[in-house]
């Protein structure tokens, strides 16, 4: 194994992303490296919540903490499950791997890890996005490659 | 490497990345000076210049209510002051108008449903509610919808939500399920939601908008509301909108699972763990139904605010509540986006900017009074799926009123459909918290839940006419008179 071929794998709890993941498997095969499966539980939508619910639903601190621990707490448990699952494939097709589970912004925890891992190479899927979409809105898999000091490669799921 | 994979590069232009990053303060730029600009030019034929004014102050409030640049209490609070500051009207009058009674009425319900989640009897209720299921996937559906919706008879149904949403993530568990893994979970995070948007337009205390659309109307006409008028004109609506609801949600999308057995069990673990209601519980539990038999007896008279004032009194001096406890589960920019929508409505009158308004609002669609409560309704219906249902209530409502007195609508009837049509988004995670925490089990996707919500609104809209053509006269209440 080189550590110049960890394949950085990033997944997120709120889709599936077989392809991605078959597709990683394969580039750690090819690189013969070690896979390391980055999961984010991104604290963006618990926050809108929590939001919303004060701003337009009037209810009180508590009841926000309450659930906004109730969905990372949920968020968790299924990044968990996600990235053994990854980890046991990689496993079984005799690929080193481990599962790095990160709460908070996907760009930035992303960037952090692949240069912990020292990465070679970082895979991320992304449901199909419009041009215009892309244009107006950008996105985070796009702050990703500008910022990545290694080549990120993006699955289309 | 796969043909499914390109490296993509960052090409948005450098305008639009500015553009992103400071299309806020270049609004907030924009807006001061359109109402620069406006303040300069003269008040249309018909409508004196403090109308005007007030005119340019509704739809400054409007605009910050429908785009939530700020939050909705700050925007009160602007309502409350932009009257002085523009010379609409005194300082002292619009301050007033903050002292309304339904501010206050308001503030007992919360102050109530705060000690009822804090003491933990309303997550006693619930699981009581959820009892006995057995291994019945519909009946378990059904007992989500009917807990909800019950209990948002008596506390908001924001915070019903936020109060479910842990023992659905827990049933959900329980059942092993995974997000887009089947139909099922997604059945129980919309049962919980629709529920609680069903049950959120039963009562007066259901959420802060009900209230509000009656505080608007005395204010604008001197007519009420009681407590019993509302729950029995709402009740068909109620009961109509829920049949649909479970209707859609077990006809619509697949019960693709045989047993939820294990989830049964889980639930009556959670209750025996519940142990015996504690002294607090029964206090809150006997103070709740005396309030609400004085809602009943007294609603006019000393009044409902005074009622539930009182009644809050009493859960301290029963030391069912703490004050510690109570800021943290009661929200008071509440009264702040109340007031102000309060004190709104009463500058568009007075001013005769909302009489005015209504003029132009009758030339535009014509005059035809059915036609009129039809597009009120949808309208309503169709903004609460993007703003907020007490925004929608506090921009339609005096509005409405003004366009309905003068074709002969009842502004009762008017009322009540704006406040129940607001309250019944149910398409959007935007349209009510409710929705949004449903949204953030991730067992759905916007696209799931488009065309059920479509039919929804339509058995919304056709249970809200047939109640106001056939029940609503019955309680006294005849949209066209």
């Amino acid at each position: 194994m080189n550590n110049d071929r960890n394949i950085l794998l990033v997944i997120s709890t709120t889709r599936e992303s077989p392809r991605t993941i078959a597709y990683a498997l394969r580039r750690a095969q090819e690189l013969k490296g070690k896979l390391v499966a980055l999961c984010v539980i991104d604290t963006a939508l618990p926050n809108s919540i929590v939001d919303q619910l004060s701003d337009s639903g009037f209810v009180g601190d508590k009841p926000g903490e309450e659930i906004y621990d109730e969905i990372m707490e949920e968020y968790q448990h299924r990044g968990e499950k996600k990235l053994a699952e990854i980890v046991e494939a990689a496993r079984r097709n005799t690929i080193p791997a481990k599962g790095v589970l990160k709460k908070g912004d996907l760009v930035e925890e992303c960037l952090k890890v692949a240069r912990e891992e020292k990465a070679a190479v970082v895979i991320v899927g992304r449901k199909k996005m419009s041009k215009l979409s892309q244009f107006i809105f950008g996105s985070p898999i796009r702050k990703i490659e500008k910022n990545s000091q290694c080549p990120v490669e993006v699955i289309e799921e | 490497m796969a043909d499914t994979t390109r490296i993509l590069i960052d090409t948005r232009p450098l305008p639009v990345i500015l553009l992103s990053k400071s299309y806020r303060y270049l609004v907030f730029a924009l807006l001061i000076a359109v109402v620069s600009y406006l303040f300069t030019l003269s008040p249309p034929e018909g409508l004196s210049p403090q109308g005007y004014r007030a005119l340019i102050v509704f739809g400054l409030c409007v605009f910050l209510w429908v785009t939530q640049m700020l939050p909705l209490a700050i925007t009160g609070l602007l309502a409350i002051v932009a009257p002085p500051v523009f010379g609409v009207l005194p300082a002292k009058d619009t301050f007033a108008l903050f002292g309304h009674e339904t501010v206050f009425f308001i503030l007992g319900v919360f102050i109530m449903a705060a000690a009822m989640m804090k003491s933990g009897l309303s997550t006693r209720v619930a699981l009581k509610l959820l009892r006995g299921a057995g291994s019945s996937p519909k009946k378990l559906l059904f007992q989500i919808m009917v807990a909800a919706t019950l209990l948002s008879f008596v506390m908001s149904e924001h915070a019903v939500a936020a109060m479910l949403f842990p023992i659905a993530l827990e049933i959900s568990r329980a059942l092993e399920f995974v997000p887009y893994g089947g139909s099922y979970g997604r059945l129980l995070f919309l049962s919980m939601a629709w529920g609680c948007i069903v049950g959120g337009i039963g009562t007066l205390l259901g959420s802060g908008r009900a209230p509000l659309s009656v505080g608007i109307l005395y204010q604008m006409t001197g007519e009420q509301i009681g407590f019993v008028q509302w729950s029995l004109a709402t009740l068909p609506v109620v009961i109509m909108t829920f049949t649909a609801a479970y209707f859609m949600i077990t006809r619509y999308f697949s019960v693709d699972v045989q047993s939820v057995a294990e989830a049964d069990r889980i639930l009556s673990e959670k209750n025996r763990l519940q142990g015996k209601p504690s002294a607090s519980e029964w206090f809150i539990t006997v103070i709740f139904f005396l309030t609400v038999v004085a809602w009943m007896k007294f609603g006019t008279k000393p009044g409902l605010a005074v009622i539930s004032i009182l009644s809050v009194v009493a859960l301290f001096v029963f030391k069912a509540v703490r004050w510690k406890d109570l800021e943290e589960y009661v929200n008071w920019g509440v009264f702040l986006m109340y007031g102000g929508a309060l004190c709104l409505s009463s500058v568009m009158d007075k001013t005769g900017a909302g009489p005015y308004l209504a003029t132009q609002v009758i030339q535009g669609v014509g005059g035809n009074p059915l036609m009129v409560v039809i597009i009120f309704t949808l309208v309503a219906l169709v903004l609460t799926e993007a703003i907020s249902n007490s925004a929608v209530v506090a921009i339609m409502t005096p509005v409405a009123i003004s366009v309905c007195i003068p074709l002969g609508i009842d502004p009762k009837g008017i009322t009540l459909l704006i406040a129940l049509a607001s309250g019944l988004g149910n398409a959007l995670p935007m349209s009510t918290p409710a929705m949004a925490i449903a949204f953030s089990a991730g067992y759905f996707k916007l696209k799931d839940t488009l065309v059920p919500a479509l039919l929804m609104s339509f058995f919304s809209v056709l249970a809200l006419l047939l109640a106001g053509k056939f029940w609503w006269p019955v309680l006294g209440i005849h949209i066209l008179k």
